[in-house]
């Protein structure tokens, strides 16, 4: 009895504890939803912090006339599916390679390639520009996926998830006379489900939030991706309407938000995954 | 010898041509109108340049035969950037002008800032056609990007007298045109005239700054600490615009008569001298993120007065349409009595890639669009842009009253520009710029530092840095 | 084919795609940018000038300052924001809690928030006379001026960081103490140890490799830190927040300094590198 109300004590200080955090974390965001329904001057009037405005059908409006939103949302959509498609395929054999096989040079070129993680990419955008503009990817979503495939991160997360997969099943397949490529996709490949959902979900998300590189590469509005829309509804020192620009950030975050919501549970498990070699 | 076989081929090209217009005629059966039908000829002596370089002189000599409605050969695909407002208006102007000439094709781009076009321009590649830039970045942008942009001297030569003066010096490198302008930004004193009215504070008498601290005091008085007469960023590293008002209309310069840095002028100790004096009587609140804390001070009542350029009638309009009725504007208040109280605070220009296929169109899509009146009514109407082109000044659309101020306040800046200091942005005046706000602003209005020691100390810095800039 | 042979091509094989694209879109970009940084840029040319740029930021003063801050911030907001993260985990991997799905979705939303909102919403709230001054106040406190005053001002910095990244972090953390088997605890347990006890005896040994990992990413995060103070301080009060990529930035971006904004980097990527071998080191030496 002594031992349950301890624990019921306990649980409920951890409860209170969580509460906290979860109101820290979510009022900005409660206050970006309540912002989204309110006037422009009402935004920034603190009397309406905690009111449901009326004005949301008009910032719709308003945002729609300042933005293609839906085609913005489309372009970040796409930019972020395909790079996290093509980041998984190329991540994961890459990550293959460097522990499944010894080769002369491994250990150096993967420190190369941890090391170019450091540099900031907007030192590298001058250069990026020039070949983009000669590969005439210049407005295209495809410059912008390009330009984030050579991150070293997935490769990491990869190489770490794969250290920890036994080799004898690889080596037992080679010697019933499976092809290297067939070993990748079939055996390994499979096995690793939780670790490409957790590199899946890191790289939507670092997509979807880019904001520098679509900010250089991308011309029309409507091929815009969020982020850069965005920032056009909030340029300084000119004529900001504060409550479609808040519904528009409600609008970025929302697809994002449901996205996570459906994969979480995988993506823990994947870090678990990549986390066993650590 | 070899010109001789020109001339033949010419001759025969011309032959031919004839034959084949013919031709087209008949076919089509609908005589073009006539500003079309010089372009179509121009258009088909432009097809023997491949062949013939002297068509070149031909086409030339074309065009100003046609001078009058439009000189230049206006057909072509050209891109356009533009940010805010100035997108807005110019999405209108190329609407409106592909129109009237169906034979241009204008695409314009909205842009947030310039990181995309200073991309462009150190990469050398994918420069649109036109591209809009602050005012204050052009002689840095002459300088560092040489070569980038078009000459455009023949253009601008025909309309100097046209333009608001103190912004001319900034569209030239030496003797050459790069640079059109677009709008200018006459300062004005906006002020809520309920407040003042309440408070007994007549805006008729202030004249001076002394005037407007005193102004500021009663106000601050009547009520209670609640609404301040100015606000600003102590910090001076989101904005230091509203210093640089004061700074403005003492002719200021951050550089002295040899070009290096001088920022302990006494345009500088003026303007700090004063905007401590109302941080010290407590009529003044700090805007650490001045546009935005502007926007919430104004909102609850917190600021009752905002020296600006003109467009911020614009804001008000948009981000406070609830306070319709209760603004008026006037001049700005002036340092000593009959001093100067007109500046100029923001604007920018355009200008014209120099790699562009088509100049042509470039310029006249600017002469109709920035130096007509009827461009200048387009600017104003869909977007309050005040343009830098003076006979628009006149327009009914500058002049007419505006309900929310009772007043025009683009009719009265029309009146307040003609006396403005030549705007002080030589080139890296935003390198420049930047040690003011973070070295000279902040230490002296946040860490109450002695003004000549700042100033001296950033002075120092700056023209370090000054030094590396210019490679020497 | 023989089987040597083929050991010997596979891996190439495998990492091709990833060095082809690597050496397409990060080696030439690095090495123009190399150069760069022993260049001058005008007029559309690059011309070489040494060591100057280079010479120019050793001799700056508000480069080291830049450094400095960017230091300081890092000093405060990572250890706090590691702190928080294995003490959110910990809770959130508690038997004690239910609705897990919930508060880890509460927790890691920050994250996904785009940055000009994200920006605004805190440029509001820690307003002279916004929603944080208004609760200081009606808890009988002084409202502050986090603006103004430097202290406060790189505390603003360290709470809006904090803010967006420790559900990040919390979610690496968490993944790491699932990994721990209940059996450990109730083995502990019996021997007698108390819950602290088990937590510095079982929880952090088995999470080194995971908080390794988030400690060299939230310092290589903390090194490049722009977006906050390029939005939420610009850099102030005089310049006590200006972080050295932020610097970096204006020069590049705002003056069009190229070839010292890629100077500035390669310095940094130093620091960095630096920095992780050190942590790497450390981590190694408790094996």
């Amino acid at each position: 009895m002594k031992m349950k109300n301890k624990t019921r004590l306990a649980s409920f200080i951890c409860y209170c504890l969580l509460a906290v955090c979860v109101v820290l974390t979510l009022f900005p965001y409660l206050w970006t939803f309540l912002a989204a329904t309110h006037t422009n001057s009402q935004v920034f009037n603190f009397e309406y912090s905690f009111k449901l405005g009326s004005n949301l059908i008009q910032n719709y409006y308003d945002l729609l006339e300042a933005l293609p939103i839906w085609n913005n949302l489309f372009s970040s959509l796409f930019v972020a599916a395909v790079y996290t498609v093509l980041i998984l395929l190329i991540d994961s054999m890459a990550g293959y390679g460097f522990s499944q096989y010894q080769f002369k040079g491994r250990d150096t070129l993967f420190i190369v390639i941890l090391a170019a993680m450091m540099i900031p990419v907007q030192v590298l955008m001058v250069p990026l520009y020039i070949q983009f503009s000669k590969m005439n990817m210049v407005d295209s979503w495809w410059g912008i996926i390009l330009s984030g495939l050579p991150g070293a991160f997935g490769v990491f997360l990869m190489r770490q998830a794969m250290l920890s997969f036994p080799r004898d099943l690889v080596e037992s397949a080679r010697i019933d006379g499976a092809g290297e490529a067939r070993n990748f996709f079939t055996i390994v490949l499979p096995n690793m489900k939780p670790a490409l959902t957790s590199l899946g979900i890191l790289s939507f998300v670092n997509q979807w939030g880019n904001y520098y590189v679509p900010l250089v590469l991308l011309n029309t509005t409507e091929k815009y991706t969020v982020p850069v829309a965005i920032s056009l509804l909030a340029q300084p020192n000119f004529d900001i309407n504060y409550g479609a620009l808040m519904l528009g950030a409600c609008m970025a975050v929302l697809p994002i938000m449901v996205f996570f919501l459906i994969f979480q549970k995988n993506f823990i498990d994947g870090m678990m995954a990549g986390a066993i070699k650590g | 010898m070899k010109k001789r076989m020109r001339k033949v081929m010419a001759l025969c090209l011309a032959a031919l041509m004839t034959a084949s217009l013919a031709g087209c005629g008949e076919k089509e059966n609908t005589p073009p109108a006539a500003s079309d039908s010089s372009d179509a000829s121009e258009g088909s002596s432009a097809e023997s340049t491949g062949a013939e370089e002297s068509a070149n002189d031909a086409e030339e000599t074309e065009g100003t035969e046609n001078a009058g409605e439009s000189s230049w050969d206006l057909s072509g695909e050209i891109t356009v950037t533009a940010w805010n407002s100035s997108y807005t208006a110019i999405v209108e102007g190329a609407k409106q002008f592909m129109e009237m000439h169906p034979e241009a094709t204008i695409t314009v781009e909205q842009v947030a800032d310039n990181t995309k076009l200073f991309t462009q321009l150190a990469a050398g590649t994918g420069v649109p056609d036109i591209m809009q830039f602050q005012n204050r970045d052009n002689p840095t942008a002459f300088d560092k990007y040489a070569g980038s942009f078009l000459d455009i001297s023949d253009l601008m030569s025909q309309y100097e007298k046209d333009i608001m003066p103190a912004v001319i010096p900034l569209l030239k490198d030496g003797d050459t045109w790069y640079s059109a302008p677009w709008d200018v930004a006459p300062a004005l004193l906006f002020y809520r005239t309920d407040i003042f009215e309440e408070c007994g504070v007549n805006p008729d008498d202030i004249k001076t700054w002394d005037d407007y601290i005193e102004a500021g005091k009663v106000i601050n008085e009547k009520t209670n600490g609640k609404t301040k007469i100015m606000g600003f960023d102590y910090n001076g590293t989101s904005s230091f615009d509203m210093p640089l008002i004061i700074f403005y209309e003492e002719s200021g310069s951050f550089f002295d008569e040899n070009g290096d840095v001088q920022f302990n002028s006494e345009a500088v100790k003026t303007a700090f001298t004063i905007f401590q004096k109302m941080v010290d009587e407590d009529i003044a609140m700090n805007l650490p993120s001045e546009w935005t804390d502007r926007i919430t001070a104004l909102t609850n009542d917190n600021l009752c007065t905002v020296p600006y350029g003109v467009w911020f009638a614009g804001t008000l309009k948009e981000n406070l349409a609830d306070q319709a009725g209760k603004w008026s504007c006037m001049g700005l208040p002036s340092v000593g009595e009959n001093g100067n109280n007109q500046a100029n605070s923001g604007g920018s220009t355009v200008m014209v890639s120099a790699n562009t296929k088509y100049p042509e169109l470039c310029k006249g899509f600017i002469e109709w669009f920035l130096l007509s009146t009827e461009g200048s009514r387009i600017n104003m109407e869909v977007s309050t842009l005040f343009d830098a082109y003076m006979p628009a000044y006149s327009d009914e659309s500058y002049t007419k009253v505006d309900d929310y101020f009772g007043m025009s306040p683009a009719g009265l800046a029309g009146e307040l520009c003609s006396e403005i200091p030549d705007l002080p942005f030589p080139a890296y005046f935003t390198d420049i710029g930047q040690i003011f706000q973070s070295d000279a602003i902040g230490p002296y209005f946040v860490d109450g530092k002695d003004m000549e020691t700042v100033l001296n100390e950033a002075t120092e810095k700056a023209q370090k840095q000054l030094e590396y800039l210019r490679n020497e | 084919m023989s089987y040597r042979l083929k050991m010997k091509i596979a891996p190439w094989c495998f990492i091709a795609p990833f060095f082809i694209v690597f050496l397409i879109f990060a080696v030439y970009p690095v090495i123009y940018s190399v150069i760069l940084s022993f260049g001058t840029y005008k007029g559309g040319q690059v011309s070489l000038s040494g060591l100057r740029n280079y010479s120019f930021l050793l001799s700056d003063k508000s480069f080291f300052q830049a450094i400095l801050n960017t230091f300081k911030i890092g000093l405060i907001q990572v250890p706090v924001m590691i702190f928080l993260a294995i003490f959110l985990a910990c809770l959130m991997n508690s038997r004690l809690i239910k609705g897990k799905g919930f508060f880890r979705m509460a927790i890691f939303i920050p994250v996904l928030i785009d940055a000009v909102s994200y920006s605004v919403i805190f440029s509001l709230l820690f307003n002279d006379k916004g929603f944080i001054n208004s609760m200081i106040a009606r808890m009988g406190l002084i409202p502050q001026s986090w603006y103004t005053n430097a202290g406060l001002a790189t505390m603003m910095i360290v709470i809006a960081q904090t803010w967006k990244w420790t559900g990040y972090n919390m979610i690496i953390i968490l993944s790491g103490l699932q990994n721990i088997p209940g059996e450990l605890y109730e083995a502990a347990a019996i021997d007698g140890a108390g819950r602290i006890q088990q937590f510095f005896r079982i929880t952090i040994p088995l999470l080194r490799n995971m908080i390794l990992m988030v400690l060299v990413t939230s310092v290589n995060g903390a090194v490049q830190m722009f977006t906050e103070p390029n939005i939420i301080t610009h850099g102030g009060p005089t310049g006590s927040t200006t972080t050295v990529m932020f610097y970096l930035y204006n020069m590049g971006f705002k003056n069009f300094n190229f070839g010292i904004a890629c100077a500035g980097s390669y310095v940094v990527v130093a620091i960095v590198v630096l920095l992780t071998i050190v942590q790497l080191q450390a981590g190694k030496e408790k094996d």
